[in-house]
């Protein structure tokens, strides 16, 4: 048995060619495919949320709206829940337990979860002038429990975080960060159809609550440039922009007959 | 330029810069991996290694024991991305082939290398490993190890008779 | 493993029964690297609760470990043999959602 030394042909076992395209190419249909995917979850959760009465929502979703849900610790917070109440005792029979919890954050910021939870951040409250400012932001997100947004965008929230999730594990790469369900929720706005719906309950509620509008629109007046502006111009850009709100708003007060100035009230303050 | 976009943009410019720097660097690198694979397997071609489990009946074995080779390889971060959407859609996995041929041929080469120095004419009965060896996490890969080892052997006949002519 | 034709023979033994190996070349190797796609995992995933065979992966791994094959052939008859002998497979799982299917052998040349 002769020993006859070679070399088998170099490059059997891989190929040389450049993998750009091919991962464009993937790059590509996956994004597509995550696409499609989230449309199709975003048409069940439509048709799924106006069928999910209010009694069930705290069951449904309990458990993952109090994993968001922020110290609720805070002193002065008792204050804000008494708030949110008086307000929402303007919207009768509406089924649900409103109750604020404060997020330590300086970005004004304020979401709504399942079951009647309000997440305020101590920023907004902070950069708050009077009640009646505060009272618009708590009863704008009571028109997003009335027109049941919150459940869509949480839905879509939870959709958006499963896809990444389950794209992250399936691949190894782990969860990109700023995908998490806090995160995303945050993130996803709701359309302008559904702030407008919000903010023109919202504009009922207050002036139901006051008799007038006066302060009411404060919040949208600030400069968003201002400190903890980045979060600010965030926030909004997933409402309409605040003169166009204003605007609006006041036309439609005014086409009711309603009062746009009157006494403001002294804002909330948070002891510590 | 909405302030969306350009938020969207500055967070993922890491992502890109990586991905530029993993397709660049990690090209260049396998190359030279690549040449120097092949300018040292010119090298030590005399040396044979074969995974015959007994010494062939004519050679004249004067003595021998185990030698191996490994080495730890990992994708750069553009071939790991390449490779992590083909884990989407299935199929050949195209960015883990050239690292397990390099891999391992290496291991080859680090096995001969303990073999020539320990002055054995040629190795037999070579076994070749594959583990995966995970990070701390344990969920994403780390890097692949690929190991070779076999028995070297000192022959008192030395594969002479073989020994290539120029250009063969 | 007629597939591959009557003139390459590959045996996971010492020699080929009833012929003579007259010259070696060293080492051949096959690899290819796979990973099924999300859909065929998550079946498995489902298959996994009642256990039994995963039709899916028996298939892919088939396919793959005869590509593997394929590749150390033309490896071995770059070098010139008509044989692989004491070929052993091996697989392994080397990130998620990929494994590589690996033969390898050593080249020879029988009469």
């Amino acid at each position: 048995m002769r020993f006859q030394p070679k070399e088998p042909e170099e490059a059997i076992n891989y190929s040389r060619e450049s993998l750009v395209r091919e991962a464009a190419v993937l790059l590509f249909a996956t994004g597509l495919a995550a696409a499609v995917l989230f449309l199709i979850l975003g048409e069940a959760i439509e048709f799924a949320v106006p069928r999910i009465p209010v009694r069930w929502e705290k069951p449904i979703f309990g458990t993952l709206a109090r994993a968001l849900d922020a110290d609720d610790t805070v002193i002065g917070g008792a204050a804000l829940d008494e708030l949110a109440r008086r307000i929402a005792s303007r919207w009768p029979d509406n089924g649900y337990e409103f109750h604020v919890s404060i997020a330590e954050n300086s970005m004004p910021n304020a979401f709504a979860l399942p079951g009647g939870g309000i997440v305020v951040t101590r920023g907004l409250i902070e950069q708050s002038e009077s009640e009646n400012e505060l009272a618009f932001v708590l009863a704008h997100e009571l028109g997003h429990f009335h027109g049941r947004d919150h459940l869509r965008g949480f839905g879509r929230a939870a959709a958006f975080t499963l896809l990444s999730a389950t794209l992250g594990a399936a691949t190894g790469m782990g969860v990109p960060d700023g995908l998490t369900l806090a995160q995303s929720l945050t993130q996803s706005g709701f359309s302008r159809a559904q702030e407008s719906a919000a903010d023109e309950f919202a504009l009922d509620l207050v002036h139901r609550e006051y008799g007038h509008l006066g302060g009411a629109f404060d919040f949208f007046r600030k400069d968003t440039a201002g400190e903890g502006g980045r979060m600010a111009v965030s926030w909004l850009s997933t409402h309409p922009s605040s003169d166009d709100r204003i605007e609006r708003l006041e036309s439609l007060a005014r086409q009711r007959g309603w009062g746009l100035d009157g006494a403001k009230r002294s804002a909330v303050r948070l002891n510590q | 330029m909405n302030p969306e976009l350009v938020e969207l943009a500055i967070q993922f410019s890491p992502v890109a810069f990586l991905l530029v720097l993993g397709l660049v660097a990690g090209t260049i690198l396998e190359r030279r991996h690549f040449a120097d694979i092949r300018v040292r397997e010119t090298r030590f071609r005399s040396l044979p290694a074969v995974t015959f489990s007994k010494p062939p009946a004519d050679w004249a074995v004067d003595g021998c024991g185990l030698v191996a080779g490994s080495v730890v390889v990992s994708l750069d971060y553009f071939k790991r991305f390449a490779a992590a959407l083909r884990i989407i859609f299935g199929g050949r996995i195209k960015a883990f082939e050239p690292l397990m041929d390099r891999g391992r041929r290496e291991a080859i080469l680090r096995m001969k290398q303990e073999a020539a120095e320990t002055g054995y004419d040629a190795i037999i009965n070579v076994r070749l490993e594959t583990s995966r060896i995970a990070n701390a996490n344990g969920s994403t890969t780390a890097g692949v190890e690929l190991m070779a080892y076999g028995t070297g052997l000192k022959l008192r006949n030395p594969l002479g008779n073989a020994l290539p002519t120029e250009g063969a | 493993m007629s597939e591959f034709g009557e003139k390459f023979t590959i045996s996971n033994t010492e020699n080929i029964p009833g012929r003579q190996v007259t010259e070696f070349y060293g080492i051949v190797t096959g690899s290819t690297v796979r990973a099924k796609h999300i859909g065929k995992d998550i079946l498995a995933g489902l298959k996994n609760l009642v256990g039994g065979e995963l039709k899916g992966y028996t298939e892919l791994l088939g396919e793959a470990r005869q590509e593997a094959l394929r590749r150390m052939i033309a490896e071995a008859e770059s070098m010139g043999a008509n044989a692989v002998v004491n070929v052993r497979f091996s697989t392994s799982s080397i990130a998620q959602g990929a494994a590589e299917l690996f033969a390898y052998g050593t080249a020879v040349r029988v009469e």
